[in-house]
């Protein structure tokens, strides 16, 4: 598929800085998406502090899809935001009233459309996992971010953590996740 | 890579991660699918890996968000809310309205009965700095910088009038109070309660002084009533004497030699202000050599002749509104100022033809 021409420079600047790993293109992002988000989600039921966390919500999706290069630039970055801010929004009411997602991977937005992970998101499983993951200390939740989150391979952690090669950094990632699946062992059955 | 080749994607934790989180290229996660298919084990431990991953990554959204939080809390914080600051604003201009319309009833009568014998209306510019009546002193003392209000103008304008030859006069003094931003109220600003006070009226001379338009001398406080009349002390007046006639040097040539401020000795006004001691510029500070000298600063506009007086202790508001100059000499003066009195040895026409003819 060929490149789809950027609609902006200013797209184009914000998605070089997230690149680069810039967070600062966070706040700039938050002020340029902030009323029109916090308007969609007041007319649906929701609550200003509903509003701003949807938003940063939508905010960290693109952050997370341009750094793993899994971001193709179809509209407007505040398109984007606001149709992910949406679905983000209409998943959560969904589950609030037990309900399958009516908007949830229909197309209609562009390149929004959840992956398994992300639906799985919200789960209580994924709190749980998350909980446990803060507990498990440095360097294990540093070096499970860098892999899971970041999507770093082994030879960028290794260097980013100063360990001596990409083998080394792979045994420690092992050593975390099974530290980690310990933890999980009573609190998921699915882990016992 | 199937189960019959006894390949397992759950033996191979690299590739199963890649696979949950959506790396593999397109062949490798199409065999991985096929696989998947019939095999159970591989398939929970697909499941399995979604949730520790889709776990890690939500701390990794959290602490991003908390990136975001942090960054837009201080933009936060300055936010206006602009519908509160318009009520706001809009309930104190219901509030002034109704102050000056009250203000207006309660002066009205006081000011048909200033302005009925006057041929003209004094000019109301922001900033006008003289004859600074009662109220003004009022508010001055609650140690805020204000304008003197409408009342208080009429006021000080009703006690200026006697003693004015001319309206130009007046209109002339204004003037040049308006751009004089080193004296008066609105120089006022950092210093204590007690500052920017005058003499609530203007008074006419005994004797019109003979200064430069500008400039800063030092007085002796004469601690004794009786002592009034005294010549000011002419050893301590000689040395300030010579002390000011430095500074009038210093003045350069904005005010290089001492001028008649009144063409007509009659026209001669003044008027005393007091200031705390602490409230003196840094270089006049440093000059400060005696405890009983008074740094101060004599400023000259049209026929008016401004004394600000730089004092440890200031003189009560009764005390000041009854300050007046006593011309001893030509070239020494006395201010009573209450129960202080301050002796002032200034340029003599004499010294100033001696300088003249050695010039």
């Amino acid at each position: 598929m060929a490149p789809a021409p950027l609609f902006a420079s200013d797209d184009a600047r914000i998605l070089d800085r997230i690149r680069k790993g810039d967070e600062g293109a966070l706040a700039d992002l938050y002020r340029a998406n902030r009323r029109p988000v916090a308007a969609l989600v007041r007319q649906h039921r929701g609550t200003s502090e509903d509003a701003e966390d949807v938003l940063q919500e939508a905010i960290v999706v693109l952050w997370e899809r341009v750094k793993t290069g899994r971001f193709e630039y179809k509209a407007k970055l505040g398109t984007f935001i606001y149709a992910t801010a949406k679905n983000i929004w209409i998943r959560r009411l969904a589950r609030s009233r037990r309900e399958p997602a009516a908007a949830e991977g229909n197309g209609e937005n562009p390149g929004i459309d959840p992956d398994p992970l992300e639906i799985l998101m919200d789960d209580e499983e994924t709190r749980i996992v998350r909980n446990a993951l803060e507990k498990l200390g440095e360097p294990c939740k540093e070096v499970l971010l860098l892999f899971y989150w970041e999507e770093l391979s082994m030879e960028e952690i290794a260097s980013r953590l100063g360990f001596a090669n990409a083998d080394t950094a792979k045994s420690k990632k092992y050593q975390c996740k099974k530290a980690l699946e310990r933890l999980l062992e009573g609190a998921l059955p699915r882990y016992g | 890579m199937d189960e019959s080749s006894g390949f397992h994607i759950a033996d191979d934790q690299d590739r199963l991660a890649r696979f949950v989180l959506g790396t593999l290229s397109d062949a490798d996660r199409r065999s991985a699918e096929e696989h998947l298919a019939g095999c159970d084990a591989c398939a929970a431990a697909v499941r399995r890996e979604r949730v520790l991953a889709a776990g890690i990554r939500r701390l990794g959204r959290d602490l991003l968000k908390e990136t975001i939080r942090r960054q837009t809390s201080y933009q936060k914080a300055m936010e206006i809310p602009w519908l509160r600051v318009a009520g706001a604003a809009a309930v104190l201009v219901v509030l002034v309205g109704v102050g000056v319309i009250a203000r207006w009833f309660v002066t009205k009568p006081e000011a048909e009965q200033v302005t009925s014998d006057r041929t003209e209306q004094a000019p109301t510019a922001v900033g006008e700095q003289p004859s600074i009546g009662p109220a003004d002193l009022r508010s001055e003392s609650a140690g805020k910088e204000s304008l003197p209000s409408s009342s208080a103008r009429r006021e000080a304008d009703a006690a200026f009038r006697p003693l004015e030859k001319g309206a130009e006069d007046r209109q002339a003094f204004r003037a040049k109070s308006e751009t004089a931003p080193t004296s008066g109220v609105a120089a006022a600003g950092n210093l204590t309660s007690e500052t920017g006070k005058y003499t609530d009226k203007l008074k006419a001379a005994e004797t019109p002084l003979h200064v430069p338009s500008v400039f800063w001398t030092e007085g002796n406080v004469i601690s004794a009533v009786e002592e009034s009349k005294r010549d000011v002390g002419r050893d301590e007046a000689e040395s300030r004497a010579l002390m000011m006639r430095k500074d009038v040097a210093q003045e350069g040539a904005a005010a290089p030699k001492p001028q008649r401020f009144a063409a007509k000795e009659s026209a001669a006004l003044y008027q005393i202000q007091q200031r705390p001691a602490a409230a003196l510029p840094r270089e006049r500070q440093a000059m400060q050599q005696f405890s009983n000298s008074v740094q101060t600063k004599i400023e000259q506009r049209g026929n008016v002749t401004t004394l600000t007086l730089y004092l440890d202790s200031l003189a009560n508001e009764s005390d000041l509104r009854k300050a007046n100059v006593e011309t001893l000499s030509d070239d020494s003066v006395v201010v009573n100022l209450g129960k202080q009195k301050i002796g002032y040895r200034l340029p003599s026409q004499k010294q100033e033809k001696r300088d003249e003819s050695r010039e």
